[in-house]
């Protein structure tokens, strides 16, 4: 039977050829965007390095420090019993908020605060979002710059091309070590390789070069050039400080172990003995997930949690709304040029075919044409993200192609085939046999 | 053929048959009360002016339509009861359709549209091929099977339609206008391999014509006029 449907499903696109144009070409180009974007999830939130194990890291990005004093409400019923005024007053006691402080972390702060938590299996303070400026050959480079201490490198498992990441000594002999990616590498130096020992003229300093890594693809870790924090060069945090330019980074040993962290956090600033209590008194932090954390960038939500269901909600909603209109505009056309074969659904019927037969016959050949679709549709998909990755269309993310993205390429073809070859299908089944044979 | 009691078999049998469409304003009534009894092998013609009901009464006999009222049994089966995948298996199995209009699909070459009855029966490819090849060169179109129906002749495509109503070797032949499309000459050849099936294979017809003279090679002729029998 599944080799007659393939039989008829080729013969049928093959003298349809103005119809199997327009089918692909709508197809092709839907999935290849679909496909773009499942390229970009898979590249920021996706198990790559340098964040295989980004299921079990929790990050502390911004401390929330207030200032609360207490607040009294007296609200007084009055009433007239028998002639006499009778009052009930109930007091209510409350915390009002004076003034909100929020920022990243002081490097001071988390070391004083979070190197001890139970459940954490390693951490590590850096920075992100830093940048400068340097002039290569009268030449403006503005680079995204990471200050990171030794244990940055054991939470985010780089791909070192060559060279080294800086060790606890180097960050003890306070050296002007740095790793660079090698995006950097092509930018500075012209070349992609070959770069360890040769120095990088900063501002302040020249620094050498000990490592270098490939081009982290994800926003979180990405940056042209890891710095040592040391005294010297980073921003080593002044006492009794609460914000920095810090986050701090935590790794459980299992998944399960993220929630203990994530009280642990709760806790500590819960607890907070705070330096000036006049001044501020109240601390709220949010540890996130990493997809919490993408979340947050974008939409907020009263607590992580919401902001992770609120994102992921809107974007799985935009994919589909935007894979839905493609596909009523397919069920559209696979209406019309199923009606055309009214006829042959009559005779089908009338020597034996059942609507199950019916259905299976033309959702299979729909997934026919949207296999061939998708295939172009692949290959236009790659074509594009070649194109954005060689052509740093966007300089941050190298979009990847990985078995994942095959997965789920391939999982996509076939919703799209069978959801716009469904209801068409169903529909035609349901045609009367007398009806279709007067077609 | 007579039974074991001398009897001959009823192939069909319709008993106070009725068919009425309804809309919200009008009622038309298509059948009206039709007894009819065809003995198997017999070959009937229906005749009877446009609009009579000949098609409504050959789609009922079909299972392609339901009566409105009354009973009917094909080779003594009441398939009042059957479900429609039931109904589908047994005109599969029991039944074959020639139209006037043919109803080859197009994008399906003649083995493949004479193949049609037995792939809902699931007969494997090899014998698929090998009984499609036998109706065709009973038909005088073996040579043409790879070829597609745009590529043939009206009376070569009703060949091919007669080979694919009895490939799977059916009881009963339902024949709605067969050579209602076709010259007179194309038309006697059809109506000379639909005599010749019901003569050797002693296949069950039923017909439905406009023209007397291929009425009158049949069996027995029924006519309708205004959905009622009168002949």
């Amino acid at each position: 039977m599944i080799f007659n449907y393939l039989k008829l499903s080729i013969s049928v696109l093959k003298r349809r050829k103005f119809f199997t144009f327009i089918s692909l070409f709508g197809i092709s180009f839907t999935l290849a965007i679909l496909m773009l974007v499942i390229s970009l999830l898979e590249t920021e939130l996706g198990k790559n390095a340098p964040l295989s194990d980004r299921e079990n890291l929790v990050f502390v990005d911004h401390l929330i420090v207030q200032k609360m004093k207490p607040d009294t409400t007296q609200l007084v019923d009055s009433s007239l019993v028998a002639g006499i005024m009778k009052y009930d007053t109930t007091y209510t006691y409350e915390e009002k908020e004076v003034n909100t402080h929020v920022s990243s972390s002081n490097l001071w702060f988390l070391k004083e605060h979070f190197t001890k938590l139970p459940s954490a299996s390693n951490y590590t303070f850096c920075t992100t979002g830093a940048s400068t400026n340097i002039f290569v050959n009268d030449k403006k480079l503005n680079l995204d710059l990471v200050y990171a201490d030794h244990r940055y490198w054991e939470i985010f498992d780089f791909t070192f091309l060559e060279g080294r990441p800086f060790d606890e000594n180097i960050l003890k002999s306070e050296e002007s070590a740095v790793v660079i990616s090698q995006k950097m590498a092509m930018k500075y130096f012209g070349q992609k390789n070959n770069v360890v020992g040769k120095e990088i003229k900063f501002p302040d300093a020249n620094y050498k070069v000990i490592g270098l890594v490939k081009d982290p693809s994800q926003i979180i870790v990405y940056a042209d050039v890891y710095l040592p924090n040391t005294k010297k060069i980073g921003f080593p945090g002044k006492p009794n400080k609460y914000f920095g330019s810090y986050w701090g980074i935590f790794k459980a040993d299992s998944k399960n172990k993220v929630k203990n962290i994530k009280s642990e956090i709760h806790s500590i600033a819960n607890n907070m003995t705070f330096y000036d209590p006049a001044e501020l008194n109240k601390m709220t932090i949010h540890p996130k997930t990493d997809k919490e954390l993408y979340a947050h960038l974008v939409v907020s939500g009263k607590t992580p949690e919401q902001s992770k269901k609120l994102f992921f909600g809107i974007l799985f909603s935009l994919l589909a709304l935007f894979a839905l209109l493609p596909t009523l505009n397919l069920v559209n056309l696979n209406v019309t040029r199923i009606m055309e074969r009214a006829s042959e659904i009559g005779v089908r019927k009338a020597f034996g075919a059942n609507r199950s037969h019916i259905v299976y016959q033309f959702i299979f050949e729909n997934i026919v044409l949207t296999i061939l679709g998708g295939m172009i549709g692949f290959i236009i998909a790659l074509i594009l993200i070649k194109l954005i990755n060689d052509g740093q269309v966007q300089d941050l993310i190298t979009l990847k192609v990985n078995f994942n993205f095959f997965i789920y390429s391939i999982l996509l073809i076939l919703f799209f085939g069978i959801l716009s070859g469904f209801l068409p299908a169903l529909k035609m089944s349901k045609l009367h046999i007398v009806n279709a044979l007067k077609k | 053929m007579p039974t074991a009691n001398g009897l001959k078999k009823n192939m069909i049998q319709i008993n106070n048959l009725s068919k009425v469409y309804r809309t919200k304003t009008i009622e038309t009534t298509a059948l009206n009360n039709i007894n009819l009894h065809v003995e198997k092998g017999e070959f009937l013609s229906i005749m009877g002016p446009s609009g009579c009901g000949k098609s409504t009464l050959l789609n009922i006999i079909g299972l392609l339509d339901e009566p409105t009222s009354g009973e009917i049994k094909i080779d003594g089966n009441g398939i009042k009861t059957y479900n429609s995948k039931a109904t589908a298996k047994f005109r599969n199995q029991r039944l074959g359709f020639i139209f006037q209009s043919f109803h080859l699909i197009p994008d399906l070459n003649i083995l493949d549209n004479v193949e049609l009855p037995l792939i809902y029966r699931n007969i494997g490819r090899k014998e698929r091929k090998r009984l499609s090849e036998a109706a065709l060169e009973s038909v005088g179109l073996k040579n043409r099977m790879n070829h597609y129906p745009a590529q043939l002749s009206g009376g070569q495509k009703q060949r091919v339609a007669i080979a694919r109503a009895i490939v799977g070797k059916p009881n009963i032949i339902l024949a709605d206008e067969p050579t209602g499309n076709l010259d007179s000459a194309m038309g006697n050849e059809v109506m000379d391999i639909l005599i010749d099936l019901n003569k050797t294979s002693k296949t069950t017809i039923v017909m439905v014509t406009h023209d007397a003279n291929m009425a009158k090679r049949t069996d027995r002729l029924m006519r309708l006029y205004d959905g009622t029998q009168i002949q």
